[in-house]
């Protein structure tokens, strides 16, 4: 395990995510006059290259200014690490939103999602759609739910790299044809998120016993089919945001969390 | 661009697309004739595709030149004239002069002025003369053959700033030359072809192989092959010194086509393989339009405070469904569209991004942008975008297609799987794999087939969704929207 990244210390290893970036819980050097609190560092692969479109794109997303995203604090370069970039980013004690640190209820699923969805609109208002939002990228805070920047770096047209099922039942099949993400990409990945948290069987019948290439091609191929034992708004609610004809879902995430906040757990 | 390009018969492989035209010797390998057509294929719509094959393949020996021996000239329109890179024992004559790289083996860049046609070969060979009234026309592919005849399209022919060609009579002249004779070709070791070329400012035989063509990172395009010419040779066939790539626009090729092996700067050549010009960099040290420069932050060099970053001009992402976004750089298709206006596949009779129906017949054959053909997932779950090539191996990033930009590394590593291993190329809606030669083989498990198949090295085949591709032991699965079955081409 490496012991500092540029001036941070590393306190322990994050477990993985799906995007292959190696993450470290740190602890910040003083020049940053934060206090004491640990940090969460990405390493970033990528060349040379790839710098300056990456600088740009975290810039934006620092400008965002939404409350439900993901506090980014500074990228630099990470030479000891094949000279790619670490970014440097708030880390949250409060747990992903699927295994919270305080458990949460519906209404608080509900609530997780429609923040994590007006997070997902402030990425959007500055032309970047996050294109992996699944359980993994949503985690609890004193703000409520915040997003996490979407995946960086990794190798050319990489899309996500899948461990599990579980890894893809939140992707939107469109990427799976090659399309880029957008925002009703992201629309379709909260709702998929949501049903995760809500439903106890998947999204897609009998994906809970797919090797991860099979899941994919299921996501490709088969029409997800919402559970319906959820209350009735819910259901509605997530069903239209998984239209195939993306015209007929929400037009924005922020139209997502109006109704998510709208929509009573009881029906 | 061009009239036509008449295949001299004999040992070689002519290849053509678009205005891209090369000839290689029989001793070149396969995987140069793979890499020579894949550039050629990438680069065939570009205006300027001679231009930047010739400046990418000059880089590539630049750093190595893995073939010494062969023969091989490039040749394709630039912004002055037919840009070309002549390396091994080839010649060219243009209708007033025979170029040739001296030393041999060594490499050449020039611009040509076709008067009316050039005439390529293997140095020391008879060259045909061009019949006027001849039928032979080569329009795309690869074929066999010892040369080529290209003949441009007469506002093609003289573009060139050669100070005695420049006047418009003279390019009405030589637009209705008729066929001419072509005077002997100098042996290899005779000294008017070394002379001639002396004159051009080829570089000296002393210097070493790999640099033997001509230094080329400081010149401006127009002089590209040439050094600085002191004494503008009216018959050397090159663009005089003082001409400079004016284009608006265009910053000079040293500057946007990528480096072997290391940092690559995006340019029109990654952008003709499928890169994506959005995510592109600026040039160094200037900064994105309407971003804030990145500055030092207070701690580790080069890190900038994302804590003091305001607000930023941003375009908010399109609200609604809009048309496709085009893929930079991907190939000129005929398809139909639906309702919406999302390009499909011919024959598709529901859009594969907004299911809606399409009406069989209706705006067929319109030409649009290639969409992305799918994804590939690798056996480690790892899924990647089919909007541009890869080259598969366990160390494909060393390699020349991938250094120089015409395909993405997808890295397999295993037992059996070799650096450079199989090639997946996009081919108008089809994705294909060709195998490299590889010890380990690559293997095909098609949709409804009871068994795996051998691709045969450097054989074509097309991939139906659902196929499985084995690259030795590694497996790679290819999933597009569109159905198993044989779909219209």
């Amino acid at each position: 395990m490496r012991s500092k990244i540029a001036d941070y210390r590393v306190i322990e290893v994050v477990p993985p995510a799906n995007d292959g970036a190696r993450r470290y819980l740190c602890r910040p050097p003083e020049r940053l006059g934060a206090d004491e609190e640990p940090v969460l560092v990405t390493e970033i692969s990528v060349d040379a290259a790839g710098w300056r479109p990456l600088t740009d794109l975290l810039v934006r997303l620092a400008s965002a200014g939404s409350a439900h995203l993901v506090r980014l604090l500074e990228v630099g370069p990470d030479p000891d690490a094949g000279g790619g970039l670490y970014l440097a980013s708030e880390a949250s004690a409060g747990g992903g939103v699927a295994d919270p640190a305080t458990p949460l209820d519906g209404p608080g699923r509900l609530r997780a999602l429609a923040d994590a969805a007006r997070g997902a609109h402030g990425m959007h208002e500055v032309g970047v759609a996050h294109g992996a939002i699944g359980p993994g990228s949503i985690v609890m805070s004193e703000r409520g739910a915040l997003l996490a920047p979407p995946p960086l770096g990794g190798p050319p047209g990489l899309v996500l790299r899948a461990g599990g099922w579980k890894d893809v039942v939140t992707v939107y099949p469109g990427l799976l044809r090659g399309e880029e993400p957008s925002r009703a990409s992201d629309v379709w990945s909260l709702a998929a998120t949501l049903h995760g948290l809500l439903s106890d069987r998947p999204l897609y019948r009998g994906m809970e016993s797919d090797p991860p290439v099979t899941a994919i091609q299921r996501v490709i191929f088969a029409r997800p089919d919402v559970d319906p034992s959820l209350p009735a708004g819910v259901a509605a609610t997530i069903a239209s945001c998984l239209e195939s004809d993306p015209a007929l879902r929400p037009a924005t995430a922020a139209e997502l969390a109006d109704r998510l906040d709208a929509t009573e757990m009881g029906g | 661009m061009i009239e036509r390009v008449v295949v001299m018969p004999g040992p070689g492989t002519v290849i053509r697309y678009g205005g891209i035209v090369i000839w290689a010797d029989p001793s070149a390998s396969p995987a140069l004739v793979s890499f020579l057509t894949q550039s050629a294929r990438n680069l065939a719509a570009s205006t300027r595709g001679g231009r930047q094959i010739a400046d990418h393949i000059a880089e590539v020996l630049a750093n190595r030149d893995p073939e010494p021996g062969v023969a091989f000239v490039v040749m394709g329109p630039s912004d002055h004239g037919w840009a070309s890179l002549m390396h091994g024992p080839v010649q060219a004559w243009d209708g007033a002069q025979w170029l040739s790289p001296r030393p041999s083996p060594g490499w050449l860049q020039a611009i040509l002025t076709p008067q009316p046609s050039v005439t390529v070969g293997r140095a020391g060979t008879p060259m045909p003369t061009l019949h006027p009234d001849s039928m032979l026309d080569f329009e795309a592919g690869v074929v066999p053959g010892a040369g080529f005849v290209l003949v441009p399209t007469p506002d093609r022919r003289l573009r060139t700033g050669r100070p005695a060609d420049t006047g418009a009579a003279g390019a009405a002249e030589a637009a209705q030359a008729p066929a001419q004779a072509i005077p002997a070709a100098p042996a290899a070791d005779e000294d008017e072809a070394t002379e001639l070329l002396s004159t051009a400012g080829v570089a000296p035989a002393a210097q070493p192989v790999a640099a033997a063509g001509v230094a080329l990172a400081a010149q401006p395009d127009a002089t590209a092959g040439v050094a600085p010419a002191a004494q503008p040779d009216a018959a050397a066939g090159v663009a005089p010194a003082a001409e400079t790539d004016d284009t608006p626009g265009e910053a000079p090729a040293t500057q946007v086509l990528p480096a072997l092996g290391g940092a690559r700067a995006a340019g029109p050549l990654a952008a003709g393989a499928g890169a994506a010009p959005e995510s592109q960099p600026p040039p160094q040290g200037e900064p994105s339009p309407g971003l804030p420069p990145a500055v030092a932050g207070p701690g580790t060099l080069g890190s900038i405070d994302l804590r003091a970053v305001g607000a930023v001009p941003a375009t908010p992402l399109p609200i609604g469904v809009g048309p496709d976004k085009p893929v930079a750089g991907a190939a000129m298709v005929a398809g139909v569209l639906c309702p919406r206006g999302h390009f499909n596949r011919p024959g598709t009779t529901a859009c594969v991004r907004c299911s809606m129906a399409i009406p069989p017949g209706s705006a067929d054959n319109v030409s649009g942008s290639r969409p992305p053909l799918g994804v590939l997932v690798a056996d480690d779950g790892a899924v990647y975008r089919l909007d541009a090539g890869y080259l598969v191996g366990s160390d494909p990033v060393h390699d020349p297609t991938v250094s120089g930009g015409l395909a993405r590394p997808l890295e397999l590593p295993g037992d059996n799987v070799v650096a450079s291993h199989a090639e997946i190329r996009l081919h108008g809606w089809d994705v294909t794999v060709i195998d490299r030669g590889s010890p380990g083989g690559t293997h095909l498990f098609e949709p409804g087939a009871g068994e795996w198949t051998r691709v045969k090295p450097f054989e074509q085949r097309r991939l139906r969704p659902g196929t499985h591709v084995a690259f030795a032991q590694r497996i790679v699965t290819f999933a597009a929207p569109w159905i198993a079955e044989d779909t219209p081409r």
